[in-house]
């Protein structure tokens, strides 16, 4: 028997549904991140001139993704949002498990504050102490965090065929790797 | 399109990562202490052998002055047996050399700064500053601590001498990283002798011994391993006394005298014997009290000295008396940090000379024979921690630098009797408070008398939880800005650390700023001052 020339009446509406359904919490969850974001904007603006700058771009492009979600988006662009999303989380794995130096110290982590220069003295004279250029983990960016991933499980699941292997494959290279590198002792 | 199994395999090995690992670093908190020695692996307390710091000689000496040459240079070292820690020391020992002077007679050390460039973990550079503390040295030679001797550099440190017998230290006081440096290694004893304190008939000579206390901690490889607990402060887990880990000392059945410096980066210690019996405090850190003070135990804070006498003569041959410390609050404490070093006490024959505890010892202290009414005004001191940085009055040394070095927090008149009023609020911590170049006297701690031990002219004053402590002092023998800030050397580096002036309107006074350093090779030795 072959179902040639019938009309799938009830599969479509379900995967119109379903892709709805995906933008619509993909779109709630870009904006979650985007305003989270923002939010921390001050605090990194007073750490770094370009860490500021990074968050501003990054709520901002956030944002406008949600928005831009309203519509149909070709699969290069989803999959580049997707691809993006992946190096936003994994940047903040990094920052929060690797002492990364050309980062500010972190509160809570020998010197916390910048001391003026003291004249006469060669260099820096503040210690900085192992780890303290790693970020404690909070609330806000939890919670950015998780919306992040919730977006890009969205845009897998508005992606099918070899654009959706590739990016499930990177994600599962990019959670393989993290663990590896955990077991390893490079990452703390 | 429906996610499969696989898809959700997948996203969840990523989205599991990403959630756990940050998350699993912050829970087992910094792992900084992930690397701190085993307990096993340390040697058992009363396992090592006493020994005291060398005493240094001047490399020359004329009419009115004696010259030393200490050198600040990276040592290798065995302090848990088995193991070489890299420290940084004055002349190669740990502590460094005791000096010993005669009242009347100035010293002059050449401080050379051979340090690394970068300390090997905290990346800091390691300048210095050398303070020593205790003596009413002129400011440009009080170690100032933005007066600054980078590697590579030395200067020659003028100390008068004039004051009455007392037991001193001199440490390290560069800025920002006064407590690493000292951690490190750079802190010795200096004794201060007078024609009064060698007439009395107290222990002298190899029965004036000197207890510098403090603690460290070490990784697994044994290298030092300094965390500030978020600014709160350093508290190690082995107690080293003169740079042994918990030693067991040899006594004679006699009495010995003892000059306690805690030489600890934030921890403070209280004292007691195993027996239970009293131990007499004659001196503080100014010198011979007016009368010894007999107690079972007393507290003592950073930076604080105390000399007292243990008489062992009551104890059999063969019989281990402890030195305990029973630990004041806010202080973190290890399984071994209660035990500091066994006296063991042997039948061998001693010298009967010298064996006593008079009941008068100085009793013209001038510091205090002051009066209360002598004050002029009172003057009230704030220490507390507010938003992370630890500050007296709310200003901070940043507060000093930003005034290019004007900004005071008092400005008494030479010769001027003041009553200083400390207070600190919290229940959460304690500072012991060094105020440079004088010696004061406490008037009372919160209401009530000073403790016992504390009835003798000091320098340093512990400023318990919730305490208001009121001092009596006299601006006299000196001028110009020197340093008043908290000795738990963390919240000094944190920044609670001020200045005053003592303002003398007929003589200007040197800037503490005004005297070296100079590039090495080294040259002349500077005999100007």
């Amino acid at each position: 028997m072959t179902t040639q020339g019938v009309p799938a009446l009830v599969p479509r509406p379900v995967a119109l549904e379903r892709e709805t359904a995906y933008r619509l919490v993909a779109s709630v969850s870009l904006m979650l991140a985007g305003v989270i974001h923002l939010i921390v904007v001050p605090e990194h603006l007073g750490e770094s001139l370009l860490i500021g700058m990074f968050f501003i771009a990054l709520g901002l492009a956030q944002i406008g993704f949600a928005v831009a979600l309203r519509w149909a988006l070709v699969v290069p662009v989803l999959v580049l949002a997707a691809v993006a999303h992946l190096g936003v989380i994994a940047l903040y794995v990094t920052t929060r498990t690797v002492d990364l130096p050309f980062l500010p110290v972190h509160e809570g982590s020998g010197h916390a504050v910048q001391h003026l220069p003291v004249a006469g003295g060669v260099g820096n004279g503040t210690p900085i102490f192992p780890n303290s250029h790693i970020e404690p983990v909070g609330s806000l960016d939890l919670l950015c965090l998780v919306a992040e991933l919730v977006v890009v499980a969205m845009i897998v699941g508005l992606l099918s065929g070899r654009s959706r292997r590739f990016v499930t494959n990177l994600m599962f290279c990019l959670g393989a790797s993290a663990l590896l590198l955990r077991g390893v002792g490079l990452l703390l | 399109m429906d996610l499969t199994r696989r898809d959700l395999f997948k996203m969840s090995v990523l989205s599991g990562a990403a959630v756990a690992l940050p998350l699993e670093r912050s829970v087992s908190g910094l792992s900084l202490l992930s690397s701190r020695i085993a307990e096993c692996a340390l040697p058992a307390p009363y396992s090592t052998p006493f020994s005291t710091p060398p005493v240094i000689a001047p490399v020359y000496s004329d009419a009115n002055a004696d010259y030393f040459h200490v050198e600040m240079a990276p040592t290798s070292m065995e302090i848990i047996p088995g193991l070489r820690t890299e420290v940084w020391t004055y002349n190669g020992t740990l502590p460094g050399p005791t000096f010993r002077v005669n009242q009347g007679r100035q010293a002059v050390v050449r401080q050379v700064n051979n340090l690394p460039s970068t300390h090997p973990v905290l990346n800091y550079t390691p300048w210095t500053s050398v303070h020593l503390h205790g003596s009413a040295s002129l400011p440009q030679y009080d170690g100032y601590a933005s007066d600054l001797t980078n590697p590579g550099e030395y200067k020659d440190y003028h100390f008068p001498n004039w004051q009455p017998a007392r037991t001193l230290w001199y440490h390290d006081h560069g800025v920002h990283h006064t407590a690493e440096n000292v951690f490190m290694g750079l802190a010795g004893m200096y004794q201060l002798l007078d024609p009064l304190e060698q007439s009395l008939h107290i222990p002298h000579g190899e029965y004036d011994v000197p207890l510098i206390v403090s603690d460290k901690m070490f990784n697994a490889d044994g290298s030092l391993l300094f965390t500030n607990n978020d600014s709160s402060g350093f508290y190690g887990d082995v107690i080293l006394v003169n740079g042994r880990p918990w030693p067991a000392m040899k006594v004679k059945r006699r009495k010995y005298r003892f000059r306690i410096l805690n030489a600890s980066i934030s921890r403070s210690y209280k004292w007691s014997l195993s027996t239970g019996d009293k131990m007499a405090v004659i001196g503080t850190d100014a010198g011979l009290v007016p009368a010894p003070q007999y107690v079972q135990s007393f507290r003592q804070g950073v930076a604080e000295r105390y000399e007292v006498v243990i008489d062992f003569s009551k104890y059999k041959p063969g019989q281990r008396v402890l030195l305990r410390n029973t630990s004041p609050k806010n202080n973190i404490n290890f399984t071994n940090t209660d035990k500091v070093m066994a006296f063991d006490v042997v039948g061998d024959s001693f010298s009967t000379a010298n064996n006593a505890v008079p009941a008068s010892l100085n009793p013209g202290q001038p510091t205090m024979a002051l009066k209360e009414a002598d004050a002029v005004t009172t003057r009230r001191f704030d220490f507390a921690r507010v938003n992370g940085q630890w500050k007296i009055n709310g200003k901070t040394w940043d507060d000093v630098v930003a005034s290019h070095y004007t900004a005071t927090l008092a400005s008494p008149n030479i010769d001027d009797v003041e009553i200083w009023e400390l207070r600190n609020l919290s229940g959460g911590w304690h500072h012991p408070v060094h105020i440079h170049f004088i010696d004061f006297k406490i008037l009372s701690r919160n209401g009530a008398p000073p403790m016992p031990h504390e009835r003798g002219a000091k320098d340093v004053v512990f400023l318990g939880e919730n305490e208001t402590v009121r001092l009596l002092i006299k601006f006299g023998g000196g001028r110009g800005k020197y340093m008043i800030h908290c000795h738990n050397l963390v919240h000094e580096d944190h920044d609670m650390m001020g200045q005053f002036e003592i303002v003398d309107p007929s003589q200007a006074a040197p800037d503490p700023l005004s005297s070296g350093p100079y590039g090495l090779p080294e040259g002349p030795i500077d005999e100007s001052a």
